[in-house]
C-alpha cells in the first residue's frame, strides 16, 4: 500500500461517500461546489439571454407590454413570490441541517421545500388555464383585444418561454428533492460530507433568484 | 479527520432575518407599483430586485462565506451578463430601433415609420 493511499485511509476510515479521484473530503467538497457555481454561471447567461429578449422587445413596444402585463394576476404572482422564498428559506435550513449531520432535519426540511414547490406550480397552473381561457396564448385563437392585439403576442410569448422554463426548472427541482429526501432519510449526510445539499440549494435558490427578477418585469412593471 | 469543509454555519436567526427582508422588499415593490412615477417605476422594481438577488446570494447562497474562487466565479457571471445586454443595446440603440435616445419617449419601431428612401417607390418629381 502506497503511503498516500495509507494517508486516505487514515483520514476517511470509512466514508462512503469519499470518491477516489479527490485528495480528501475537503478537496471533493470545493471541487464539486466550484463545479456547481460554474454550472450556474451557464445558467445565468442562459436566463439572462432570454431577459435581453425581454428588454429588447419591451424597449419596442412599450405600450403594448403594458397592455399585455395588466392581464396578469398580480395577487396571484405575489402570493407566489412568498412562497418561493419561503421554500428558499426551508432549503437554506437543510443545508444549516446538513452541515449539522442532522439528517431527520434535512429530510424535514427538503420536505417542506418540495410542498412549498409543488404549491407555487400548482398557482402557476392555474394562472396558465387562466391565459388558455381567455385566449391570450400566441397563435391564432389569440384575442387581447385592443390597439396592440399583434404586438402584445409578442409579450405573452415572453411570458410562457420565460415562466415556462422556470416552471421546467422547479419541476426537475422537484424531483431532484425526492432523491435528496431519500438520501437523508438513509443517514448519508455528516458534518463531514454535506455537499450534495450545499449544491442542491444553490440550484434552489438560484431558480428563487430567476423569479425574483421575472415577477416584477412580468406582473408590475406596466 | 478531516476539518469541516466549511468552518462558517450561520445561525438560524440569520436566515430568518433574510427572510424577512424578503419579504418586506417583496411588499414594497408591490407597493411601489401601484404608485405612478414613469420612468422611476421599471428602476425602482429593477433595484429592490437586485438587492433582493444581492440577499440571496450573499446568504442563502453562502457566498459572503466563501472562497475566494467561488466569488471571483460569481462575479464573472454577473460582468458576462451585464456584456450581453451593453453589447446588444448598443446595437440596438446606435440603429435607432427604440425611438431614443434621440426621441427620448417616443415610442414603436422608429425605423418603420421613416420615410422610404428617394428614388424608391415614388416616381421623380412628385
Amino acid at each position: 500500500m502506497s503511503s498516500q493511499a495509507m494517508e486516505q485511509t487514515a483520514a476517511h476510515p470509512a466514508n462512503p461517500n469519499f470518491q477516489h479521484q479527490y485528495e480528501d473530503l475537503q478537496q471533493q467538497y470545493s471541487s464539486t461546489t466550484f463545479g456547481m457555481w460554474v454550472f450556474l454561471v451557464q445558467e445565468i447567461l442562459f436566463f439572462g439571454s432570454l431577459f435581453c429578449a425581454y428588454a429588447v422587445y419591451r424597449s419596442m413596444y412599450p405600450e403594448a407590454y403594458s397592455a399585455a402585463s395588466h392581464h396578469l394576476n398580480v395577487a396571484l404572482g405575489t402570493f407566489n413570490t412568498v412562497v418561493l422564498i419561503g421554500s428558499s428559506l426551508t432549503m437554506a435550513l437543510a443545508v444549516r441541517c446538513a452541515q449539522l449531520g442532522r439528517n431527520k432535519g434535512v429530510f424535514g426540511y427538503l420536505l417542506a421545500t418540495f410542498m412549498l414547490g409543488n404549491v407555487f406550480l400548482a398557482v402557476k397552473v392555474v394562472e396558465y388555464s387562466d391565459k388558455f381561457k381567455h385566449h391570450l396564448v400566441p397563435g391564432p385563437h389569440f384575442a387581447m383585444g385592443g390597439p396592440y392585439n399583434e404586438q402584445a403576442q409578442i409579450y405573452f410569448s415572453m411570458y410562457f418561454a420565460m415562466t415556462g422554463l422556470h416552471a421546467l426548472h422547479m419541476i426537475i427541482g422537484a424531483g431532484l428533492l425526492i432523491f435528496f429526501m431519500w438520501k437523508a432519510y438513509n443517514n448519508t449526510y455528516s458534518t463531514d460530507f454535506y455537499g450534495p445539499i450545499e449544491n442542491m440549494g444553490l440550484y434552489w435558490h438560484f431558480v428563487d433568484i430567476v423569479w425574483i427578477f421575472l415577477f416584477p418585469m412580468l406582473y408590475l412593471i406596466h | 479527520m478531516s476539518e469541516h469543509p466549511t468552518s462558517h454555519i450561520a445561525p438560524k436567526s440569520l436566515y430568518f432575518t433574510i427572510f424577512g427582508a424578503l419579504m418586506v422588499l417583496t411588499f414594497l415593490t408591490v407597493a411601489a407599483a401601484k404608485v405612478d412615477l414613469g420612468r422611476a417605476n421599471i428602476l425602482i422594481a429593477l433595484a429592490v430586485a437586485g438587492v433582493k438577488a444581492t440577499l440571496v446570494i450573499l446568504w442563502f447562497m453562502h457566498v459572503k462565506h466563501n472562497t475566494p474562487l467561488v466569488k471571483l466565479t460569481v462575479g464573472v457571471g454577473i460582468v458576462w451578463l451585464v456584456f450581453m445586454f451593453a453589447i446588444m443595446f448598443s446595437d440596438y440603440m446606435s440603429r435607432g430601433m427604440f425611438g431614443w435616445p434621440q426621441s427620448w419617449g417616443a415610442t414603436g419601431l422608429v425605423v418603420n415609420d421613416a420615410p422610404p428612401a428617394a428614388g424608391h417607390g415614388e416616381a421623380p418629381g412628385h
